[in-house]
Order: structure tokens, then C-alpha cells, then sequence
């Protein structure tokens, strides 16, 4: 374990003894151990390879990884789609189908554990190395009660009763913080949410008291305030079992505040392994530079410029010679593309830093940075910034929007309730303005631009675009309409037809509008061009394109018609995080030069800090706060809004480390039986902690209405008790 | 919840209706009881064959609309009319479906059973050389018409039987009807002897259910093989067969519940070819002398007979569908 | 490529990126391709589909080769066994058996092909406007689905055999047809329901696109693979199902002659003049099973989940 400075040594201590609390706090636990730091490392893993046969050839799924985790350390392993990080620890684990051929070898205590039987190996999983998967509705059978499953992972190792394993997995439950855990045990996993049932998974992990814990992306299917306590569970089970754990993610922010030690993999290969300080203080491997410049940060605004990595990962059926990033690579020089670099010690003050790649001594002695390798594309001023906001037209005004769903439920469609998806939002866009609607699943904001983008009458309130009450169109103003109103999707492969050319694709609004034949396919080229795309693409499938382009694609064929307002629907949230950059540069350029106004729907907040002019933070139905992004952001004042912001990691290790976080309590309350009065009032943190009795029943009887409280009339919050907190 | 049901019902009820209405004014259309009356030597008197078709309501000399009615108003009072032979339909039907169920009973129950069995076996030993012939038998099989089916395991019945010297009235496999008269109901030798003429006809509904069931167990168990909630339970430390058997299986089976629904709802509707083919008198058959012998009435019986328990199959299907898997319950 | 618009700043180390070329270049055309490579992997569905092929090319040529028309009467052979002259035999008519098989496999081969044709068009059309639209749409034509699965459809088309008697076959095979498309229809109405909600159909409605136009053009080609399994499936349902029909003289009327009627026919001859019998069953089955084999292999070969799973 690499620990840094007096600070570190203090936490660690802290966190020692917090966990010798809860391990003697906890039945069934061995205490705490003590040789945490303890020199042999429990899971040893060198020149492990996996590769598939596939229709296109062989994959070379993982090439050549070699690592060691120690016991109650944290290894970060971090990749984008495709970089083989899953695949390897389902190698570990021997779960991999059986066209994988895997070689290499893993040793675990000094034990080697590949090539073993099945049977085997069944004596090892779950008992000594446990795993945690990413989606757990369908990593748990749907058929059996989650009490029961866990019960299973005790029965499977241990000689012990079906009712005392019952027990043990209450207490488990319990233990995962899964409230009135002997009832609940008795549930199926359908009917819990995706926190409860990641709980479930790591109360299934931690049964056995394993050495290992293998999570795969145990957060990336889950709201950011359920992945910070999802987070501070597993850090629970970390310590209450004393187990090395290999959390695997995407997201460099969860990395920077959860692991000790990380290891980055690019193709298959690992490309820089470090202490979590030093890969993101001074990384040496410009595909790790890379990937830390490309994201959108939450503390810095709009002014930060994001690098892209150009072009996409390589295909792991044709691997490039030499470095497998040297075609993305704007340090590349000849030898990269002849000789495959070794992993090597890079800082002569810190061994334990690896980094594959033939430059990174010039890296290392001349302190190249992110802004020197990479180069940064000029931040586009912002269109009409000149021009005060009530001065400029209003594009889209939404007034007291309210849509409502029968909840059915069983084979005979029975009605249970009434989901108030939206309950009475007001909100307007002007000209060549951003606004960003955030919130978590099941806040409504995908319910909101759907209801502006039938241009229907809706149920209750109005709905204006450019002018035009919704209420009061016909058929043939509702099509005239949608040539200025268009819209770009989340998911790249599925927004586009599949069965068609691109050409087609991009000519579909030409078309449906009545542009002549010949004007199509001059667009189409023009529009390839706007996008970064070229005209000879026209022909392709859209299977042929990288998830980037596909996305770059959706945006050309919502700018066919030339629109003046584009709804976004999560557009960079399906996409790799190095690919995220490009589209989010694409985007703003296209609004500066087009003066284009969006409404971007979005769940992570560091990508509307960088591209809203305005922001409206959403919570069942509702807006909780609504302002210019500076000032929400820096400034927030209703206690969800605050929540988020702190729930949300910072890729900075030391930020990270520092930060007083708040855990929101309990799941999102069912938009069929909201709460009373303040609808966040069951969740919010200053309710339960700072008001009185007295001050509650006003969160309890009355709704609080959004209105300018805090500063100026641009900044509005629906809180009783609001008060101002900086969260960054 | 209660509307819905109601309004449900009342559909539901309304194809019942409108389907046997059809199926009456077709048969009282197209076919032609007069006929049965056609030809003999000598003719009966033109008032006698009237006054036969008048007292089972199939006259085509009283209007359509008035036969109609009176099927109506039978019907209305739970009676479903009188056979070309003058009998109750009522009669009919009630005999003939436990002779239906209890041809199918075993068959259905053993083929069901030995066909789920063998599709997750083929979809666990999937490309290996006992799935590729578990395959190509059940492609085999399905590609044969079960009338044929039938006619095979008869010949081949024959055949064990001469082969076997059993030429006189004892057999060891019979290959007409359910029993041989003249036995003591419920007795040993009477028992057997119902078994001796079960066993070739049962044959040809294990082969089918097993063609059909092993082909669908074995897509549906695939769909299952490569899902995450398998890979958990093997990352807990099941072993691939118990995590197969307790996690797959269980699974794959609820995409069968409309099959087992289906199938044991329409045991009572019989086996049309079997039942022909082997000479058992039970709705199969019925279905198709009611049409041969211009039986308007038995048609019209036949049909609502199978609507309704249609409709049941398709309510048993929700049922069992909500029993294999939590996620419909109610 | 150069992807992102922006222009190219000073860069301090090295040469420009590279271009990354979609080394997939191929891969737009390459499904139909892939598709084709799977067909031909799944030995079991060539050779199915070579049999189709080779049957359909019996059925409608050997007439021109042999001897004996199916409605030709051989007076000098009634119940020959297989012979140089007679090579299935013949019947106690003295019709000859390999005239009467082949005519009987050509009108099977027609009522299937045809059958399944129009049996999923309705299907596919059905089940899509029914699940696009919605609404009264949607209720009437699930109710006639409903209605039509609730008929026995045996019972029906037996009760109507006689008014096809000594007309057009069309007639049996229209009917055949009326009764084979409901399931299908409620599948593709799911996948309707489900496609309505993919992005790109959505792309399409919101910028204006007629409701029709996205049926015809996105949502029918999307299930595709669906269609031609269906239809695969289809024409061997249809062959058995006359034969069921045809068995008890409520399928092809007389004198037209189909693999059914024949099976029917000469069923009671199978332990004594086995010849009668089993070459038409031959055939039957050999058909039967081709199709179904082709089936199998285009549900591997189109579906994508069926294939080879790999990593991720």
C-alpha cells in the first residue's frame, strides 16, 4: 500500500481503527487483521492473456497483465470499454466461456489457481475471492428471494443449516444497511432498487469472509447518491473483512477518492500502474494524460478546455503494431510504431510507478502536462453573450407542465396508483442559451422533453415553442414546427436506424420535409463535413461508425433542418470518456456558431458545469433549484442540490481525501406516494439534522415554492430552511 | 381491479359467442343432413325425413333464422341440441372428453416431462455430439404429420405382434380402442388390458411432446446460459451443473408456461389423429365425424367446447405464469 | 480522421495524429455477407436448402421426363410393385405412383410457399399497425386475432371443404392461410411496441415523419430476420397442415391430387402395398425436414444472439 504524506498515515490509522469497530461490532467476522500491510500479497496475477475466437478472427481480450494486491489494499483498475478489465478478472475468477483461451497465471496465496477444475475452483469462489457485478437486477436470479441467495453463498462453503444460513444472510443485510432486513430477505430482487440490490450483492460477497473482493463497475448503473452509498458500504465490507479489494470502473472520480493504488489499461494491456496520487498528480503514459484531460471537472467551469484523445481504441482482432495508443498518440515517433514498450519504472523517487511507453522519460524530465501533449481547442465565446438574457427572444417556455401515468401492476394490469412523473415545472429558454435539467433516474426530466417534443396539448399547464402554444396547434403547425424543434438521443446505436446509409439516415428530415433529391445529398455532404465526419461516409451503415461518430451522426441529422432550438437527451453519457470530450467541443462549437439553443438533459452534473448557461435541478416531479450555473453550482442553496454536488467524486485524489461528504439517507420514494409537503423533505440531510421539531412541520405541511431567496432574481430554490453552502 | 376483470370477462364471453354463432351458421350453411336420407332404397317419405330433421332442429326446409333461434334458446338453457343420431349432444361430450383425458393423460404428462429433460441437456451440451442427434431426431419427428406418426406405431404394433405370435384375440399391443369389452371394470385383467391399448398411442404423444418440448426447453435454456445471474451463482461457488440445474432451469422454464397451459387445458379437446387412427371415441374424433356426418349441432358443440377451454388455457397461462416467476405476480 | 471540427493549434511535441481509419471499412456490406457465411457454416441448413431446391426442381420437371402423366391410367399394371416402368409403382386404378408423388409434391410445395407468404404478410402488417397505432386500431385487430385463435380452425375449414369442391384450390390455401398468422401477428405487434420506443423510431416521428411511412420503412425492416423465419416455418406448418386436412378429404378435392391426399388414400395399403404409402410420405418428410433445417439455420444465422458469444 503507497501511502503519501502525514494525512494518508492519519486516515489509514482512522480507518484501522473504524474498522476494528465494526469487525468486533459484526458476528461472524474474524477480527480485523492486523497484518493488513502484510508483505506476501494475497492475489498475484503475471502475463495473463485471454483471448476469444470470433467471427472476425481471435480477440485479444487481455495481453501480457501483471499485478499484485495486497490484503486491505485497493487496486483501481481503470479502462474504457473494451480495455479488457472485466474480462481479466472474470479470468481470476474462471468464469469465462469456454471458447476463452486464457494463459498466464494467477496465483492466489502463493497457490496457482488457473487451469484448475471446475469443482475446484467452485471451493475458491465466493469463499476466498468474491466478485460484485455491475447490473445486479440481472446478476440476481429472478426467481428466488435475495435472502435466499445469499443463504446459497454460505451453504455452497460452509456446513451449516438452511435456517442458520437464513439467519446469516439477514444478518448480512443488516450489516449492508438494508433496513427491516428479516422481512426484506424475503423479497425478490425485482422488487428491490438498484442500491438495495447492489447491497444484496455485496452482503453475497462478504458472506464467506473473503481475501479478495472483485468488483466490477459496482456504481456505473447507479444514481450518483446511491453510488456514494454503495461506495461506503463497500468500504464497510473492505474493512469488516480485511479483504484486498480490485474495483474496477470507468470513472476516474470514484478511482481518485476509493483506491490506494491504480492501474491503468489501454487495449487489453496495462499502460501505467501508480500510487492513486501519483497517476493523477503526474501520470507518465499520455493515454492516462489523455483520459484525465478529457473529463469535464465539477469544480472548474466552462472555462476549462477539454482535450479529446483523437480516434478510437484500436480493434483487438488487428492489434497496431508496436504501442497499441500509437495511432491516437500525438507524441508518436517511429520506434512507437515498431517496438511494443515495457512496463517500466519511470520516477526515480518512487519505484512502484510503471508506465509503458517509449517517451515517458522525456515525459518525466521535461514535466510535460496534458496541456502540453495534448492540444486544447480554443473555448468557443458564447453566442450573443453580448446581448442581456431578457433581451433575447424566448425559445422554449414551459409553464406548470404537469404529466401524470396509470401505475399497473400483475398479469391483469391492475391499476395501483398514479405516478406523478411531472408535477407543476415552469421554466424558459431563450436564444442561444443552454439550459442543463439534471436529477436522478425517475425525476422526470426525460418525461419533461418528451412532453415538449410531442408538441401535444399537455394534461395540465402550457407548453410555448417559438411562440406557439402546443394547446392550440394543428397537425399541419405541429410539422412545420418540428423543422425548428429537433433532437439528439442517448444512445448513439439505437438512435440510428440500423437498415439504413448514413445518407439515408441524414436525408430522412430532408425528405419528410420536402427538400428535392438533389439539395438532400448536398446537405448530407455539408452536414457530414459540420460534424467532423467525411462525405464518402455517406454510404456506410451506421454499425461501420465508433459510438463517438454515431453520436456525431444524431447531431448532424437533428441539424438537417436547420432548427433553432435541439433537445438533448444524455447525448455523452452512453459514450467513453476520452470519446465524451470530442462530442461535448462538437456541441459547443456547433451553439456558438449556430446560435443554437439547447435544452440538455443530463444525470452528470460536471458535464452541464461545462456546457449550461443555466441549470434546474429536478427531484420527483419537481425543480428544487433552478439558476445560472455559476451560481447554483458555487453557491447552492436547497439541500439537494447540495447533496448531489457532494455525492459527485472529483478525479483529484487530495480533493477527494479532504472533502466532507453528505450521504443521502434511503432510495428515491415512490413518485406514485410522494411525501407530503417538501417531496426531498424523507431524504434531506438538513431535515433529519439541523431543524426542530417545530421547523419540520413546515417541511411536512407545505410545499415550499421555487422562488428567489439567496441572491438574485435569477437564482431560485424551493426550500423553507434555504441557506447558501459551498460543496467544492 | 374490479371493472377490469369485468370487462375482461364480458370480452372474453363475446368470443365465445361470436365464434360458435360463425361456427352454426356455417354448418348449418355448408353441410347437409338431408343427405343422410339420400339414396336409400326405398326412399323414406318426404314428411317422415322432415319430421326426423325437425326433432333435431336440421331441417333446411325452416328457415335459418328460426333454427337459429331455437339453438338459441337450447343453448340458453344449457342444452346443446340433439346428434344427427337423435341423441344429446350433451350426452356426447360429457363421455367423450374422459375418454380424451384418458388417452392423454400419460402421454402428455411423460412426453412433457422427458422433453423439457432432454432440451436443457441439449442446450447445457450444446454443438456436442448428443445434442446434435437429440436435434435432428425432434427436426425428424416434427417433420413427420402426426397422422402418419400414428399410422407408423400402428403398422409397427401389428407388426410386434405377429412377430411375437400374438395372432388370436389377445395381443400384446391392441391398436383399436380403449378397452376390450366384455372385462370386469376395475379389474386387474381389465386394467391391464386398458394399459395394453394405451401404450401405442401414448407412444406417438411422448414422441411428439418430446420433439416439441426439446426444441423450445432447449432455445429457451440458451437464452438463459449466457446471463449474468448465472455467472453470480457460479461466482458464489455453485459448481456449472448445480448453478445450470437450481438457477437455469428454473428459469428457462417460465417462457414454457404458456405450452404447459396450453397442453393441459386442451387435454380434454383430444388428439384428433391418434384418436382417429387408434379408434377411440373421444372429441378428437368427434371433431371429425361431426362434419362428415353432417352433424350441424355436434359442430356447433364442438366449437364452443373449444372455445371455452381456449379461453381457460389462456386464463391457466396466466396462472402458472405468475406461479413460475415473481415478477407477474400480482 | 480528423474528427473533432476544431482547428489545429499549435501543437509543442509531435507530428498531427495520425488519421485512425475505420480499418471496418468492409463492415456496412458485410452483414449480408456474415449472414451468408453463417448459412453456409450450418452444414445441416445447406444441404436442407439444396433438397428444397432439388424437390422443387423434381416436382416441376419430371413430368416432362417420364412416361406416365399422374391422370394417366395404365391398364396393363394395377398394383405393380416398383418397377423400370413404373418406378414407385402403381395403384389399383393403375395410375402410376411416381407421377401421382410428384404431382402431389408440386401442389404442397404451392400451397406452402404461397400459404406462408401471404400468412406473414398479414402477420407483419397486422401486428405492426396494430402495435404502432394503438388505440381502436389496435383493439379491433387484436379482437379479430383473438376471435380467430378461439376457432377451431380444423372444424372451420373442414366445414367449408365442400364449397372448394371442384373449384380452385386458391380457395383452401386462402384459407390455410387466414389461420396461420395470429401468433406471428401478436409477436411482431410486441416487437412494434418495443421498436416504437428505440430512439431512431422516435428520431423519425419527431421530425414529422407520417406514422405509415415509419412502419414501411424502419419498423417492418427491423424484424426482418423475424419475417423470414416466420415464413421459413410457415411453409412447412402449412404443408403438414393439409396433409391433416387433406387426410380426411377436407383439404384438396379431387381429381387435383396433393402429398395429403395421396397419404390419406393409401394409408390402409401401408402393410400390404407399402409402395402406395411410403414414397409419398418419403417425399412429404424430406420436404418437410429440409425446410424446417433451412429454418433452423436462418434463425442462427440472422439472429445475432444466437451466434458466438464473446467478450463484454
Amino acid at each position: 500500500m503507497v501511502w503519501g504524506g502525514h494525512e494518508a498515515a492519519e486516515r489509514a490509522a482512522a480507518e484501522a481503527a473504524e474498522a476494528e469497530r465494526l469487525a468486533t461490532s459484526v458476528d461472524g467476522f474474524t477480527a480485523a487483521r492486523a497484518s493488513r500491510a502484510s508483505a506476501a500479497p494475497v492475489l498475484d496475477v503475471s502475463h495473463l492473456s485471454v483471448t476469444f475466437p470470433s467471427e472476425a478472427g481471435n480477440v485479444a481480450a487481455v495481453r501480457d497483465l501483471s499485478y499484485v494486491v495486497h490484503a486491505g489494499e485497493v487496486l483501481g483498475l481503470v479502462g474504457e470499454s473494451g480495455s479488457g478489465k472485466s474480462v481479466s478478472s472474470l479470468a481470476i475468477m474462471g468464469l469465462l466461456p469456454e471458447t476463452a483461451r486464457v494463459t498466464g497465471s494467477v496465483r492466489f496465496h502463493g497457490d496457482e489457481i488457473t487451469g484448475r477444475t471446475d469443482a475446484d475452483l467452485s471451493r475458491v469462489r465466493g469463499r476466498k475471492i468474491a466478485m460484485i457485478f455491475q447490473d445486479p437486477l440481472s446478476a440476481l436470479t429472478p426467481v428466488y428471494p435475495v435472502g435466499d441467495q445469499i443463504a446459497e453463498a454460505i451453504t455452497a462453503h460452509q456446513e451449516i443449516g438452511r435456517d442458520a444460513a437464513r439467519a446469516r444472510a439477514v444478518e448480512l443485510l443488516d450489516v449492508v444497511g438494508i433496513p427491516n432486513a428479516a422481512q426484506r430477505a424475503n423479497a425478490f430482487p425485482h422488487e428491490f432498487s438498484g442500491g438495495m440490490r447492489q447491497r444484496a450483492m455485496i452482503a453475497m460477497a462478504i458472506a464467506n469472509d473473503p481475501d479478495v473482493i472483485i468488483a466490477d463497475e459496482p456504481t456505473t448503473a447507479l444514481d450518483v447518491t446511491i453510488q456514494a452509498q454503495i461506495l461506503d458500504v463497500l468500504r464497510r465490507a473492505r474493512d469488516v473483512t480485511g479483504a484486498a479489494v480490485i474495483l474496477i470502473t470507468h470513472d476516474l472520480g470514484v478511482i481518485a477518492g476509493f483506491a490506494d493504488r491504480v492501474a491503468v489499461m489501454y487495449a487489453g494491456a496495462l499502460v501505467e500502474t501508480a500510487s492513486v496520487d501519483a497517476a493523477f498528480y503526474h501520470p507518465r503514459m499520455p493515454y492516462t494524460i489523455g483520459l484525465l484531460g478529457s473529463i469535464p471537472r465539477l469544480d472548474v467551469g466552462r472555462d476549462q478546455p477539454l482535450t479529446p484523445i483523437e480516434g478510437n481504441p484500436p480493434s483487438l482482432v488487428h492489434l497496431p503494431t508496436g504501442c497499441p495508443f500509437h495511432p491516437r498518440c500525438p507524441m508518436r515517433i517511429d520506434v512507437c510504431v515498431e517496438k511494443t514498450p515495457a512496463l517500466a519504472p519511470v520516477r526515480p523517487d518512487d519505484p512502484s510507478q510503471l508506465a509503458a511507453c517509449h517517451r515517458s522519460g522525456e515525459i518525466e524530465s521535461r514535466g510535460l502536462t496534458g496541456a502540453d501533449i495534448f492540444p486544447s481547442p480554443p473555448v468557443p465565446p458564447t453566442a450573443g453573450a453580448d446581448t442581456p438574457r431578457a433581451a433575447r427572444p424566448t425559445v422554449i417556455e414551459v409553464r406548470d407542465l404537469q404529466k401524470t401515468y396509470a401505475l399497473t401492476k400483475g398479469v391483469f394490469r391492475r391499476r395501483i396508483g398514479t405516478v406523478h412523473a411531472v408535477d407543476g415545472i415552469s421554466f424558459d429558454i431563450r436564444a442561444g442559451e443552454t439550459l442543463g435539467l439534471v436529477g436522478e433516474s425517475g425525476c422526470g426530466k426525460t418525461t419533461t422533453i418528451m412532453e415538449i417534443l410531442e408538441l401535444a396539448r399537455p394534461m395540465a399547464g402550457t407548453i410555448v415553442v417559438l411562440g406557439r402554444d402546443t394547446a392550440t396547434l394543428t397537425q399541419r403547425d405541429r410539422f412545420a414546427i418540428r423543422r425548428d424543434l429537433q433532437v439528439v438521443f442517448q444512445d448513439p446505436m439505437a438512435s440510428l436506424d440500423p437498415r439504413l446509409p448514413i445518407g439515408d439516415v441524414l436525408a430522412e428530415p430532408l425528405r419528410a420535409h420536402g427538400v428535392a433529391p438533389a439539395e438532400c445529398a448536398r446537405r448530407v455532404r455539408d452536414l457530414l463535413a459540420l460534424v467532423g465526419l467525411r462525405p464518402e461516409h455517406a454510404n456506410r451503415y451506421p454499425q461501420a461508425f465508433s459510438g463517438g461518430q454515431r453520436q456525431r451522426l444524431g447531431i448532424a441529422r437533428a441539424l438537417a433542418l436547420e432548427p433553432k432550438a435541439l433537445v438533448l437527451d444524455e447525448p455523452v453519457s452512453a459514450l467513453d470518456v476520452s470519446i465524451r470530450a470530442g462530442v461535448l467541443n462538437l456541441l459547443e462549437r456547433l451553439k456558438a456558431e449556430l446560435g443554437l439553443a439547447f435544452l440538455f438533459v443530463a444525470h452528470d452534473l460536471s458535464v452541464i458545469r461545462h456546457i449550461a448557461d443555466r441549470v434546474a435541478v429536478m427531484y420527483l416531479g419537481r425543480f428544487s433549484e433552478i439558476g445560472s450555473v455559476d451560481e447554483v453550482f458555487d453557491r447552492p442553496a436547497h439541500p439537494y442540490t447540495q447533496a448531489l454536488l457532494s455525492a459527485i467524486p472529483l478525479p483529484d485524489p487530495q480533493k477527494e481525501r479532504a472533502r466532507h461528504r453528505v450521504v443521502l439517507e434511503g432510495d428515491l420514494p415512490s413518485p406514485s406516494n410522494p411525501p407530503s409537503g417538501c417531496r426531498f423533505r424523507t431524504r434531506c440531510q438538513k431535515f433529519a439534522g439541523e431543524l426542530n421539531d417545530s421547523q419540520r412541520r413546515l417541511c411536512i405541511e407545505e410545499s415550499p415554492a421555487l422562488r428567489p431567496r439567496t441572491g438574485g432574481d435569477d437564482h431560485l430554490d424551493a426550500c423553507h430552511y434555504a441557506e447558501t453552502r459551498a460543496m467544492l | 381491479m374490479a371493472g377490469f376483470l369485468l370487462r375482461r370477462l364480458v370480452y372474453l364471453a363475446l368470443l365465445v359467442v361470436i365464434s360458435t354463432s360463425v361456427a352454426y351458421l356455417l354448418a348449418a350453411t355448408q353441410l347437409n343432413p338431408r343427405s343422410r336420407y339420400e339414396g336409400r332404397n326405398p326412399p323414406p317419405p318426404e314428411a317422415v325425413v322432415d319430421a326426423a330433421l325437425d326433432a333435431i332442429n336440421m331441417n333446411d326446409q325452416t328457415p335459418l333464422v328460426d333454427r337459429f333461434e331455437r339453438w338459441v334458446r337450447d343453448l340458453a338453457h344449457g342444452n346443446l341440441g340433439q346428434t344427427i343420431d337423435n341423441t344429446p349432444v350433451n350426452d356426447e361430450i360429457g363421455r367423450r372428453m374422459w375418454v380424451s383425458l384418458r388417452l392423454m393423460l400419460i402421454g402428455s404428462i411423460v412426453g412433457t416431462l422427458l422433453g423439457v429433460a432432454a432440451g436443457a441437456y441439449g442446450a447445457v451440451r450444446q454443438h456436442r455430439l448428443s445434442d446434435r442427434l437429440l436435434t435432428v431426431l425432434s427436426f425428424v419427428t416434427l417433420s413427420i404429420p402426426v397422422v402418419v406418426l400414428a399410422v407408423l406405431f400402428k403398422n409397427a404394433g401389428i407388426g410386434v405382434n405377429n412377430a411375437l405370435g400374438f395372432t388370436g384375440d389377445t395381443k400384446l399391443l391392441y391398436t383399436t380402442g380403449e378397452i376390450t369389452p366384455g372385462l370386469v371394470p376395475w379389474s386387474l385383467d381389465a386394467m391391464t388390458n386398458r394399459l395394453a391399448h394405451l401404450v401405442l398411442p401414448s407412444l406417438v404423444l411422448i414422441a411428439v411432446a418430446i420433439a416439441f418440448y426439446s426444441r423450445y426447453q432447449r432455445n429457451a435454456m440458451l437464452d438463459v446460459l449466457g446471463s449474468d445471474f448465472l455467472r453470480t451463482a457460479r461466482a458464489k461457488g455453485l459448481r456449472r451443473s448445480q448453478a445450470l440445474i437450481r438457477h437455469g432451469l428454473r428459469t428457462a422454464l417460465i417462457p414454457m408456461a404458456t405450452f404447459f397451459a396450453y397442453e393441459f387445458a386442451l387435454l380434454f379437446v383430444g388428439a384428433t389423429f391418434t384418436e382417429k387412427i387408434f379408434g377411440w371415441h373421444g372429441m378428437g374424433e368427434y371433431f371429425v365425424d361431426s362434419i362428415t356426418k353432417n352433424d350441424v349441432n355436434s359442430v356447433a358443440a364442438v366449437t364452443l367446447f373449444v372455445a371455452v377451454l381456449v379461453l381457460i388455457a389462456g386464463f391457466l397461462s396466466d396462472v402458472v405464469y405468475a406461479a413460475l416467476d415473481p415478477r407477474v405476480r400480482v | 480522421m480528423a474528427i473533432a471540427g476544431t482547428p489545429d493549434t499549435d501543437r509543442p511535441l509531435a507530428a498531427p495524429p495520425p488519421p485512425v481509419e475505420l480499418d471496418a471499412a468492409g463492415e456496412a456490406v458485410s452483414r449480408g455477407r456474415l449472414v451468408l457465411r453463417r448459412l453456409l457454416r450450418q452444414r445441416l441448413a445447406l444441404v436442407g436448402g439444396i433438397v428444397v431446391l432439388l424437390l422443387f426442381a423434381l416436382a416441376y420437371l419430371s413430368p416432362y421426363v417420364t412416361h406416365w402423366q399422374y391422370n394417366q391410367l395404365d391398364t396393363s399394371a394395377f398394383l405393380s410393385p416398383p418397377s423400370a416402368a413404373h418406378w414407385f409403382g402403381t395403384t389399383q386404378n393403375g395410375f402410376d405412383m411416381f407421377a401421382l408423388t410428384m404431382r402431389g409434391l408440386q401442389k404442397s410445395l404451392v400451397i406452402g410457399v404461397l400459404g406462408a407468404l401471404m400468412a406473414t404478410t398479414v402477420a407483419a402488417i397486422v401486428g405492426a399497425f396494430a402495435g404502432y397505432f394503438g388505440g381502436w386500431i389496435n383493439a379491433l385487430l387484436l379482437g379479430v386475432v383473438d376471435l380467430l385463435l378461439v376457432l377451431p380452425s380444423f372444424l372451420i375449414i373442414a366445414i367449408l371443404s365442400p364449397s372448394f369442391r371442384g373449384r380452385t384450390w386458391f380457395i383452401f390455401v386462402l384459407l390455410l392461410a387466414a389461420f396461420q398468422w395470429m401468433i406471428t401477428a401478436r409477436i411482431v405487434r410486441g416487437m412494434t411496441l418495443s421498436l416504437k420506443e428505440r430512439e431512431f423510431v422516435k428520431a423519425a416521428r419527431f421530425m414529422g415523419v407520417p406514422g405509415w411511412r415509419i412502419i414501411f420503412r424502419h419498423i417492418l425492416p427491423n424484424m426482418s430476420s423475424l419475417l423470414i423465419i416466420d415464413a421459413t416455418v410457415n411453409v412447412s406448418s402449412l404443408i403438414l397442415a393439409e396433409v391433416g386436412l387433406s387426410f380426411f378429404g377436407f383439404g384438396v378435392q379431387p381429381p387435383d391430387v396433393s402429398l395429403g391426399t395421396l397419404i390419406g388414400n393409401y394409408a390402409g395399403a401401408a402393410l400390404t402395398y407399402a409402395w402406395e404409402f411410403y414414397f409419398p410420405v418419403g417425399f412429404l418428410v424430406l420436404l418437410v425436414l429440409a425446410i424446417n433445417l433451412v429454418g433452423d439455420g436462418l434463425r442462427d444465422a440472422l439472429d445475432p444472439a444466437a451466434g458466438m458469444r464473446g467478450p463484454q
